[in-house]
C-alpha cells in the first residue's frame, strides 16, 4: 500500500462563462475566455484531500494535461490541498485532438509509474461531457472501477463507494487499486482562497511530456462540426379562452 | 561624502513631502472649521499609519476580499468598487476593538461569498446535468 491518490483535474471554460462557436463551426471560442478547473474535478480534489485529513491515504498528488496555462489549475488543487502536481505538457494541435482515450493512456501510465492506491477523477468534465475518462482509465489498467460515486469511504484494502444510478443509489465493495469518479453530491469542495493559493506556490509541480510516458498522444477522432443548440421558439399570446382551446388542438395537445 | 549629500537630498525630500502634509491637514482643518464651525479634528488624520498594528490585518482582509471579488456575478469591477466603498466609510474608525469587530465582520462577508459561489456552481450543474422532476 503506498496510499498515493492521483487525482485528475482538468482545465475548462468557466461554468459561468457563455460559450460562443467559432464562425467556422471547428469549435468553440477559447481565446480571452476565463478558464477555471471544472466542477468535478474540484469534487475529487475535495475527496482526496479530505481521505488525507482522515489520514486514510497518505499523499495526494494532482494531475492535469494540457498547454502550460493548466499548471494555474493544479495550483488551484494544490492551494485546496494536493501535496504535489505532475502537469504532463501537451500543446498545439495535440492539445486539440486530446480526448479521453489519450488522457486516459497518460493517466494509466502515471499511475504506474507513481504506485497509485487509488485514482479520483470527476465523473464527466463540462466542457466536452464525455464521461468517459474514468471507465477508460479503469479498463486499461484492468482495475476495479466505482462510477458516479456519491459516498466513499476506504476499508482495509477496499473501497465502499455508493453510486449514483438511474431511480435509486447502488453500494459496492472493490478491491484496491482501484479508480473512482465523483458524482455531484459527494462532497462540498472547499474554496481556494489567496492565501492558500500563495501558499501552494511552494509545492511542487512536476513537468513530464506524453512521451516520457511512453504514451502516443494522436487522436483517430475528427470533428466535423461544432453548432449551437437550437434557439428556443418564440410564444404565442392567445385573448381568450377560445383561442387557447382552438390553438392547443390545432397543436394537437387536447 | 557622496552618501552624505545623498542623505541630506533624501532629508530634504522628506522634508518637503512633510511640509506638503502638513498643509494638507491644516487645509483640511480650515475646511473643517468653516463647516462646523469648531476647532477639532478628527485624530486618524495625524495618527502616522505604520503605528497601527491592526493594518496589516485590514490590509490582508482587503486582499482577501479583492481576490474573491473575481468570481462575484455581477463582475469584479462592480465588487471592487462596492469593497472600497465599505472600507472608506470606516477608516476614520480609530478604536482597535472597533477594528476588530470590523474585521471579524470582513472575514465573515468571505465566508457567505465562498458559500454564495459553491451554490451557485452547485445550483448550475445540477440545471444542467440532472433531472429538474427529482
Amino acid at each position: 500500500m503506498s496510499g498515493r491518490v492521483l487525482v485528475g483535474v482538468k482545465r475548462v471554460i468557466d461554468y459561468a462563462v457563455k460559450i460562443r462557436v467559432k464562425p467556422d463551426n471547428s469549435g468553440v471560442v477559447t481565446d480571452g475566455v476565463k478558464h477555471s478547473m471544472n466542477p468535478f474535478c474540484e469534487i475529487a480534489v475535495e475527496e482526496a484531500v479530505k481521505l488525507k485529513e482522515k489520514k486514510l491515504i497518505k499523499e495526494v498528488v494532482a494531475v492535469s494535461c494540457g498547454p502550460q496555462q493548466a499548471q494555474e489549475t493544479i495550483r488551484t488543487a494544490l492551494a485546496m490541498g494536493a501535496d504535489r502536481g505532475i502537469h504532463v505538457e501537451v500543446s498545439g494541435k495535440d492539445y486539440d485532438a486530446l480526448g479521453p482515450l489519450q488522457v486516459s493512456k497518460i493517466l494509466a501510465a502515471l499511475a504506474k509509474k507513481e504506485e497509485a492506491q487509488l485514482i479520483i477523477l470527476g465523473k464527466q468534465a463540462i466542457d466536452d461531457d464525455c464521461n468517459q475518462t474514468g471507465q477508460m482509465t479503469a479498463a486499461l489498467l484492468d482495475w476495479p472501477q466505482g462510477t458516479f460515486a456519491s459516498e466513499v469511504s476506504l476499508e482495509g484494502d477496499k473501497v465502499k463507494v455508493l453510486r449514483e444510478i438511474d431511480g435509486g443509489l447502488e453500494t459496492i465493495k472493490i478491491n484496491t487499486p482501484a479508480v473512482v469518479t465523483a458524482d455531484l453530491r459527494l462532497n462540498t469542495p472547499r474554496y481556494a482562497t489567496l492565501p492558500n493559493i500563495m501558499k501552494a506556490k511552494k509545492k511542487k509541480i512536476v513537468n513530464v511530456k506524453p512521451a516520457d510516458l511512453g504514451v502516443d498522444v494522436t487522436s483517430r477522432l475528427e470533428i466535423l462540426r461544432v453548432d449551437d443548440p437550437p434557439q428556443r421558439q418564440a410564444g404565442v399570446k392567445v385573448e381568450t379562452v377560445e383561442d387557447l382551446v382552438g390553438k392547443l388542438k390545432e397543436a394537437g395537445r387536447i | 561624502m557622496c552618501r552624505t549629500a545623498r542623505f541630506t537630498v533624501h532629508c530634504s525630500q522628506r522634508k518637503d513631502k512633510l511640509e506638503r502634509r502638513r498643509f494638507c491637514v491644516t487645509a483640511r482643518v480650515n475646511l473643517h472649521i468653516i463647516i462646523t464651525g469648531v476647532h477639532e479634528v478628527q485624530k486618524a488624520h495625524f495618527v502616522p499609519a505604520m503605528a497601527n498594528p491592526l493594518k496589516s490585518e485590514v490590509i490582508r482582509l482587503y486582499k482577501n476580499l479583492l481576490y474573491l471579488g473575481r468570481d462575484y456575478p455581477q463582475g469584479s469591477a462592480y465588487f471592487r468598487e462596492r469593497l472600497k466603498s465599505a472600507f472608506m466609510k470606516n477608516r476614520d474608525v480609530t478604536d482597535p476593538e472597533k477594528i476588530k469587530k470590523l474585521v471579524a465582520r470582513g472575514d465573515f462577508v468571505i465566508k457567505e461569498l465562498e458559500a454564495l459561489y459553491f451554490l451557485r456552481k452547485y445550483r448550475a450543474m445540477k440545471k444542467r446535468y440532472y433531472d429538474p422532476d427529482k
